[in-house]
């Protein structure tokens, strides 16, 4: 990771970003078990495709948020390459999970913001 | 070949594997995707998985329809191409590394908030330089070693007399010295000095100068370097060799005038000639500060005729502690001193060289590093105080940054970084202006104290080390949980409900106030010992002093040894030069006989009264005078009752103080009363004089004082100066003059025109004389009224903060307030109220703390007496004065709050 260190660099994230990131905070997980995780979370609200998926994942390697895993033993909780098994997994990096967690406080705030404007009326 | 990501018994089926083959096709048409190589596989592997998944969950329809939707969007890849785009790079001061960033946005906040960031620097610069100068000060005169090589080796021996149990400093003889040196197991060095003033003949004519006279080893022994030329070498102090001087770096610079070639200038010193061999740099001040020159004693060859008692300075051999050494010294001190011809009821002690400085000098500089002490505390609660309403202004900024993204470390850290900033500055100005303070310090104390510490005033690594931890202690202990406190108010009011009451106010409103009632219960401490000082002080300046002062001077002179060794011939110049001045324009009255503070105390043993002979008294020691008749009327000293001297009083006739007489014969006139002291005859008392008081003291104690006429005086007045001496005798002249600035210049004129070769000693007013004798306490004096007063300034302003934090709070509740018909007064009152109740809080606990520390004010301050009625009601008026001017803008401004402006506003 080149970037600079501030993650409040990127913010805001796309809500599909945020919503790969979130999903991966679990553990490693492959592409098609990122796509199950957040269509199950979001109750088939926000379904990604596959070439969105991948191209969004090429950019946040690229960008240090998440880090390809090889399937290896020293990989935790990631089965080794098997056949039958996917190629490649994805990570969160720490530097992903602080991203992730500035734009949950900013979202948070905003959600305070609006609370108190009574957006939701009378909470 | 394609893998299946789906359980064995979801045997791909024609959808899953078409929808497949076709992604990886359509995935290498997209060339961001084909430039992985393992891309395109990971693609089919995924879209062959979504459609086994979908069939199994939903059917073979809602499988189809994933499938081309998993293909259509991979198509629109296709056809529009993307490349890999990674987020663009941040702003560039975005790119800096997280500490310089942060270090910018606290430098943006600071200059934001610039009014209070520079309070806070000004005031912790002030804090810093104040205490980090007093601890120089401190440092130099009695932490710091000597600065010698083996500085805690190093001893002086003095003797004790076992009988009579006292100790005296010197006066070790040759031979003892010598016989000290073979004692090589317990003192591997033993060397010696003294420490006479004597005449030198400058541009000026005769004046005098501060002499060691030192054994040519001693340089050595305390690691001397000259700064020009050389030190003495062995053999030198022997007749015919002592004529070499090493003068000091003061001496070189004002009465040689720096004179480049002055190695090899010969000068008159002590009526000899001599010639000078080197300078020492002014770091060298040793036996004290003040000695100007050096000349060499060797004690196994002393010069012919010169008989001379010196100062032991011994180096304790390796392998021996100080104390063992101390005990050793004074079990052999005895025999050794009996095998020289000493007394046999004498041995010796020995005490650290580091023991030099005095004990009021020492207690004037503890009182005042508590003083500074409770100043740098208070300093400290303006700068906690501060760093809190800082923070609190900024809330909506804060609220922003959480808002943003940022965590409560993330705040928090920025808050230490400002904090930090703040403290850094704070430090290097305070050290800047400790160094000026230091500077100002060792040319504007009071001689008294700093000569006769061996390393002179100045600001060293050591000092610099403490205003950095001053700096770092304010900013870690005092700035940041402040810090802390408003950054989690902050937060929690911007993620929390917004109430207009929120929690976080009123817990950093109280914060605030706690901090005040801390700065006001210090201060509190500050002004009581300021108050203490300034009436002892007043009452030190205002006391008279029993006679006029008023353009008084006194010349002391000293007659050389040639041409004034008969009485007669000294009474004779004394008598020529008086009547000499009398006939001077401008002077009103000249005459003879010492100031009247300086007169030596003789001893008269148990002195019997006539009238109670049976009941002798204690022992007495008193101030005896010796004077001429003109003397009382020249000084205007009054005579209470009886009279002067005559021409034919006797040796046995004596004028007495007021006090001499009320306390012998208190029922009846001391005149014409009698009384004698052990081996005196009868002394017949013929008049009463006021009483005069001593220079050093604050009030008037018990003045005993017994006057003698000139000639007339009992033996033990008359001087005791060796044969060797170059001067025999030492007189002082009073003259009061119509100007006393002529008359300055005027009488050693006088004085030189009847014989130039007396040495003018001292010329000076009498009340600068006075003046002088007390600069110690003005000097405590003043430094403690300074801090008292920045101390106090410094509440006012925390207290003013807080008033005002609390009117802006309360606007709302003042608006209603108006709205239901309340008068401003009562408005008004209500914020003095606060004021006063953070004063009256504050005075409380330093009053309780004043009395918790009773003990340690007492040890300090044994000059002033202890804290009264007095005192504490002047502290309670000066705080109470303060509060108010503290209170009078905010409750002003709370008592104009518009409550239809402020609705409007709302």
């Amino acid at each position: 990771m080149t970037r600079a260190a501030d993650p409040r660099s990127f913010l805001p994230l796309s809500p599909i970003a945020f919503q790969v990131l979130l999903a991966l905070t679990d553990g490693p997980r492959h592409g098609y078990g990122v796509i199950q995780e957040i269509d199950t979370r979001t109750r088939g609200a926000m379904r990604l495709r596959t070439g969105t998926l991948y191209l969004l994942m090429q950019r946040l390697v690229a960008d240090g948020l998440v880090e390809p895993v090889r399937p290896a033993k020293n990989v935790p909780g990631a089965p080794g390459r098997t056949p039958g098994s996917p190629r490649r997994y994805y990570d969160i990096s720490p530097f992903g999970r602080a991203v992730l967690s500035a734009d949950t406080r900013r979202q948070q705030a905003a959600v305070a913001d609006a609370r108190a404007k009574r957006v939701l009326g009378r909470v | 070949m394609a893998t299946s990501l789906a359980p064995d018994h979801d045997r791909p089926d024609w959808v899953s594997r078409f929808c497949a083959g076709t992604s990886r096709l359509l995935a290498r048409r997209v060339p961001s995707i084909a430039a992985d190589p393992d891309g395109p596989d990971d693609i089919a592997e995924t879209v062959e998985a979504v459609c086994l998944m979908t069939a199994r969950r939903r059917g073979r329809v809602a499988s189809i329809r994933a499938g081309v939707l998993e293909l259509a969007n991979l198509l629109g890849l296709a056809i529009r191409r993307p490349t890999l785009v990674p987020t663009p790079d941040p702003p560039r001061h975005r790119r800096w590394p997280a500490w310089r960033l942060s270090l910018r946005f606290a430098w943006k906040r600071l200059v934001g908030a610039r009014a209070n960031a520079a309070w806070a620097i000004g005031t912790l610069a002030l804090g810093i330089g104040l205490t980090t100068s007093v601890f120089s000060v401190l440092d130099s005169i009695l932490w710091r070693p000597a600065p010698y090589p083996q500085a805690r080796r190093l001893g002086e021996l003095a003797t004790y007399n076992v009988e009579r149990k006292f100790t005296f400093m010197g006066f070790y003889a040759p031979p003892l010295l010598a016989a000290w040196r073979t004692q090589s197991d317990l003192f591997d060095r033993v060397e010696a000095f003294d420490t006479p003033v004597v005449p030198f003949e400058g541009d000026d004519g005769s004046e005098t100068v501060s002499e060691a006279i030192v054994t040519p080893g001693l340089f050595s022994l305390l690691g001397a370097v000259p700064e020009r030329g050389r030190l003495f070498v062995d053999g030198e102090g022997r007749t015919g060799t002592t004529d070499a001087v090493v003068v000091s770096d003061a001496f070189w610079r004002e009465r040689l005038h720096a004179d480049p070639d002055v190695v090899g200038r010969r000068l008159m010193i002590d009526n000899a000639p001599c010639h000078v061999v080197g300078v020492l740099p002014a770091s060298f001040r040793f036996p004290s500060g003040g000695t100007e020159v050096w000349t060499p004693f060797d004690l196994d060859a002393p010069p012919r005729g010169a008989t001379r008692a010196l100062m032991p300075l011994v180096r304790i051999a390796p392998g021996r502690t100080f104390e063992a050494a101390a005990i050793e010294a004074r079990a052999r001190g005895g025999r050794i001193g009996v095998a020289v011809g000493e007394p046999a009821n004498q041995t010796a002690v020995l005490y650290p060289l580091s023991d030099a400085v005095g004990d009021k000098t020492e207690r004037s500089l503890w009182l005042l590093a508590a003083a500074v002490s409770f100043l740098f505390l208070v300093v400290a609660a303006n700068v906690a105080n501060l760093s809190l309403a800082r923070a609190l202004q900024r809330r909506r900024d804060l609220a922003v940054h959480a808002a943003l993204g940022a965590s409560t470390a993330d705040l928090v850290r920025a808050a230490f970084i400002e904090n930090a900033l703040v403290a850094a500055i704070g430090c290097t100005a305070g050290t800047v202006l400790a160094a000026m303070l230091t500077r100002l310090a060792r040319v504007s104390l009071p001689a008294a104290m700093t000569t006769a510490a061996f390393n002179a005033i100045a600001l060293n690594g050591r000092a610099v080390l403490v205003a950095i931890g001053l700096g770092a202690v304010s900013a870690i202990v005092f700035g940041l949980p402040m810090a802390i406190f408003a950054s989690r108010t902050s937060l929690s009011s911007a993620l929390g409900a917004q109430s207009r009451s929120a929690t976080g106010s009123r817990a950093s409103r109280r914060v605030r106030s706690l901090l005040v009632v801390v700065e006001v219960a210090i201060c509190t401490e500050l002004l009581i010992g300021a108050a203490l000082m300034t009436r002892a002080f007043v009452a030190l300046e205002m006391a008279g002093k029993g006679f006029d002062a008023a353009n008084l001077i006194t010349v002391r002179v000293g007659l050389p040894a040639s041409g004034y060794r008969d009485p007669g011939a000294r009474r004779q110049f004394v008598d020529d030069v008086l009547a000499r001045l009398r006939t001077t324009p401008g002077v009103v009255a000249a005459t003879d006989g010492g100031l009247p503070t300086e007169a030596r105390p003789i001893m008269l043993g148990p002195v019997t009264i006539d009238d109670r002979a049976d009941q002798p008294t204690a022992p007495l020691i008193v101030p005896v005078h010796e004077v001429p008749a003109s003397y009382f009327e020249a000084l205007r000293l009054p005579l209470v009752s009886g009279r002067l001297f005559g021409p034919d009083d006797d040796r046995n006739t004596v004028i007495v103080s007021e006090d001499f007489a009320r306390k012998y014969w208190p029922a009846r006139s001391a005149v014409g009363a009698r009384f004698r002291g052990a081996n005196q005859e009868w002394q017949t008392i013929v008049g009463i004089v006021g009483n005069i008081r001593p220079m050093t003291s604050g009030g008037w104690q018990n003045e005993q004082d017994l006057y003698y006429q000139s000639g007339k005086a009992p033996d033990a007045l008359q001087p005791r100066m060796s044969a060797a001496a170059s001067i025999i005798d030492y007189r002082t002249l009073i003259v009061r003059a119509e100007r006393s600035t002529d008359a300055l210049t005027s009488v050693p004129r006088v004085i030189h025109t009847i014989d130039p070769h007396v040495v003018i000693w001292r010329t000076a007013l009498v009340d600068r004389l006075y003046d002088d004798a007390i600069a110690r306490p003005r000097t405590v004096f003043l430094l403690m009224a300074v801090f008292a007063g920045v101390g106090l300034l410094l509440a006012v302003a925390g207290m003013y903060g807080v008033l005002s934090h609390l009117v802006s709070q309360r606007l709302r509740e003042i608006g209603v307030r108006f709205a239901l018909g309340a008068r401003p007064v009562d408005v008004g009152r209500v914020v003095l109220k606060s004021g006063v109740a953070l004063a009256g809080t504050g005075l409380v606990c330093g009053l309780a703390l004043s009395v918790a520390m009773a003990r340690l004010a007492t040890t300090l301050m044994t000059d002033v007496g202890k804290p009264d009625a007095v005192s504490v009601a002047i502290v309670v008026v000066v705080l109470g004065a303060t509060a108010l001017v503290a209170s009078w803008s905010p409750a002003l401004r709370a008592m104009r709050v518009d409550p239809v402006q402020l609705l409007r506003d709302e």
